[in-house]
């Protein structure tokens, strides 16, 4: 990324003023994160790619295997449940579980600007990439004589526990995705930035059409990016575009003032991934602690 | 549930292999600039954790840390030790003979036992082995995955089996918890595996003061002398109820040859579950067990372990990077 390597490292706090944080900043943020929501843990990432203004071993935050059981263009799309958190963010698929964060982010909700009409849900043809048989690998597969009964077979439990396991409308079982969620510095613009790798019930990687799935429509092919991480080897990944964060910031911290209280600068991880969970409303991550403005 | 009268075999729930899409970048650059056409065995580690939610497999991760002999396991997570057999050609990965190479590896493990390395480093006892072909022009890797166990000529058996929060109203819980926590803040990380040293059975009753203390599986023969109650313990990363993770196996190979005739061949376990939910860390799920454990001498004839695929067949699996790591589609998808 070239506008990166010729961005200067952000020195002084402009948190106040701009919504933007100091790498200091953003560990501090981090390091609030970790100790209260402790499923999100610092992690150094790949040596070749260490980012001297961080700490080597606090290069970004992450948390493994988020369960997501609906598919969000599953969900029923209902008007009423659409909260407008500001221009550019469109809360849109507000079920039952998340009425309480919902509550949350329209306490924070300031001038209902100009309301970008939601588009129409734009069909993606997300249909199972899993049938590229290049060679067929039934083929592959042994008898593997192991005279073993201590193995649990996990068809049966399945079958076992059917009753409550997770069901759509139809009845049929739910496939478990899970998501890595990534929070990294973006030295450009000066913000947390969130990075989603998915995978399937068989532990595959998601194709980019799979991830799709689970954000939110109005977010699709906006303010979702597939980029290099930047601490991570290739593959690409997806990414949520951090070029709105620090003015959604800047808003969220304007009326925490105005109703007399103050954000502090280790907040802001918290508030960050209430607003980007917009993007991606049927992860269920877990924010294991309720906050007050 | 509740305890069992009628005994019955003790089942383990296999490891489903996760391998984030940096390992194929990694293993790509060493085919390339290290190993060329050596496709002999290359070390690798791993990871796993008892932290994920009710409803997810047991999961065993590699990352792009795979092949870094100092990488250690991420926080919250507990390291593996692997082999990797990556091959030359789509045949030589097809033909390769899967018994002595799962052998091999669970050889690694039984001299573990056996020499009581893995007393001193229990993590010695989780041990994968990856069987693998890189088509590097098509992006596409083909894999198998087997975490290689024994299998016991007599099987091990469940005497009684129950939630951790059941045993003793909760108490015990609570004192695990406590003596858990003490135990980070003093060494910084708890064992794969590793004993509580209680004043009382699993399933016994007590009417002391209930404290308990974390020790590791070295101090075993003292503990043992000085007449403490021993409850063995394991990091778990099965989240279904009433079934313990892979891992239980090779450690109940540990205390089968070293201490279950010491211990009239019952042994209580825990199996160690510790889920952070609303700010707090919850351990109520944790599996108990009392165990039937014949002792043994001699290394177990068979070994088992390769993993399943999604057809819940043995079979390898297979992953296309195409989309991700092809240049050509980047380009395309791109503009």
């Amino acid at each position: 990324n070239v506008a990166e390597k010729f961005t200067a490292v952000l020195k002084e706090s402009k948190f106040k003023e701009t919504g933007v944080l100091t790498p200091e900043e953003f560990v501090i943020a981090g390091d609030f994160l970790v100790h209260h929501c402790p499923t999100w843990q610092w992690l150094p990432g790949d040596p070749s790619k260490t980012k001297d203004y961080l700490p080597t071993d606090k290069q970004y935050l992450l948390t493994r295997h988020v369960p997501c059981h609906r598919r969000c263009k599953q969900m029923e799309y209902n008007d009423e449940q659409e909260a407008i958190i500001d221009g550019g963010w469109v809360d849109t698929h507000h079920n039952v579980d998340f009425e309480k964060m919902q509550g949350e982010i329209k306490d924070m909700t300031l001038s209902k600007e100009s309301e970008q009409s939601s588009e129409t849900k734009e069909d993606i043809d997300g249909e199972d990439d899993d049938d590229e048989e290049a060679l067929d690998m039934d083929d592959f597969a042994e008898m593997l004589d192991s005279k073993d009964n201590a193995t649990l077979d996990l068809l049966t439990v399945k079958k076992v526990h059917a009753a409550s396991l997770p069901k759509d409308d139809e009845g049929n079982i739910l496939q478990t995705r899970t998501y890595d969620l990534h929070i990294t510095y973006d030295k450009y613009y000066q913000t947390p930035r969130l990075w989603l790798s998915g995978y399937n019930e068989d532990r595959k990687p998601l194709s980019m059409n799979e991830m799709y799935e689970d954000i939110s429509q109005d977010h699709v092919n906006k303010t979702v990016t597939i980029e290099p991480h930047p601490h991570l080897p290739p593959p690409n990944m997806c990414s949520v575009h951090p070029c709105r964060h620090a003015d959604v910031m800047k808003k969220i911290m304007q009326t925490v003032e105005d109703g007399g209280g103050e954000l502090h600068v280790d907040m802001y991880l918290l508030v960050f991934l209430k607003f980007v969970q917009a993007v991606i409303p049927t992860i269920e991550y877990d924010y294991t602690r309720h906050f007050s403005l | 549930m509740s305890e069992d009268k009628d005994r019955h075999i003790l089942q383990f729930v296999p490891f489903l292999s996760t391998i984030e899409s940096g390992f194929w970048t990694k293993l790509a650059e060493a085919k390339l600039n290290i190993f060329k056409l050596d496709d002999s065995r290359k070390v690798l580690n791993g990871f796993y954790t008892n932290s994920d939610t009710e409803g997810l497999p047991c999961r065993h991760s590699i990352d792009f840390g795979a092949f870094e002999m100092k990488n250690k396991a991420p926080p919250l997570c507990f390291s593996s030790h692997g082999g990797l057999h990556n091959k030359n050609t789509i045949e030589d990965f097809k033909s390769c003979d899967k018994k002595p190479i799962l052998e091999e590896e669970a050889k690694l493990i039984w001299n573990a036992i056996t020499s009581g390395e893995a007393i001193l480093s229990p993590d010695l006892l989780v041990r994968f082995l990856l069987l693998s072909f890189a088509d590097l022009k098509k992006y596409m890797f083909y894999y198998w995955f087997a975490f290689p166990a024994f299998v016991h000529s007599v099987p091990v058996t469940v005497c009684h089996s129950n939630l951790l929060s059941d045993v003793h109203n909760g108490k015990f819980m609570e004192a695990l918890q406590n003596a858990v926590q003490l135990y980070r803040k003093e060494n910084q990380f708890l064992p794969n595996f590793f004993i509580i040293c209680s004043p009382t059975t699993l399933f016994g009753s007590c009417n002391s003061e209930l404290t308990m203390t974390i020790c590791k599986l070295k101090d075993f023969e003292l503990l043992y002398q000085q007449g403490h109650k021993i409850i063995f313990a394991y990091c778990d990363p099965s989240t279904i109820p009433g079934y313990p993770g892979w891992p239980l196996r090779n450690y109940l190979s540990l205390i089968a040859y070293h201490w279950s005739a010491q211990l009239s061949q019952t042994v209580d376990i825990i199996c160690y579950r510790d889920r952070p939910q609303d700010g707090k860390r919850n351990i109520s799920h944790s599996l108990c067990f009392s165990l039937n454990v014949s002792t043994i001498k001699e290394c177990p004839l068979n070994s088992t372990g390769w993993e399943k695929n999604k057809a819940n067949k043995y079979g390898p699996r297979r992953v296309d990077l195409a989309e991700d790591m092809d240049p050509v589609k980047l380009a395309e998808s791109s503009v």
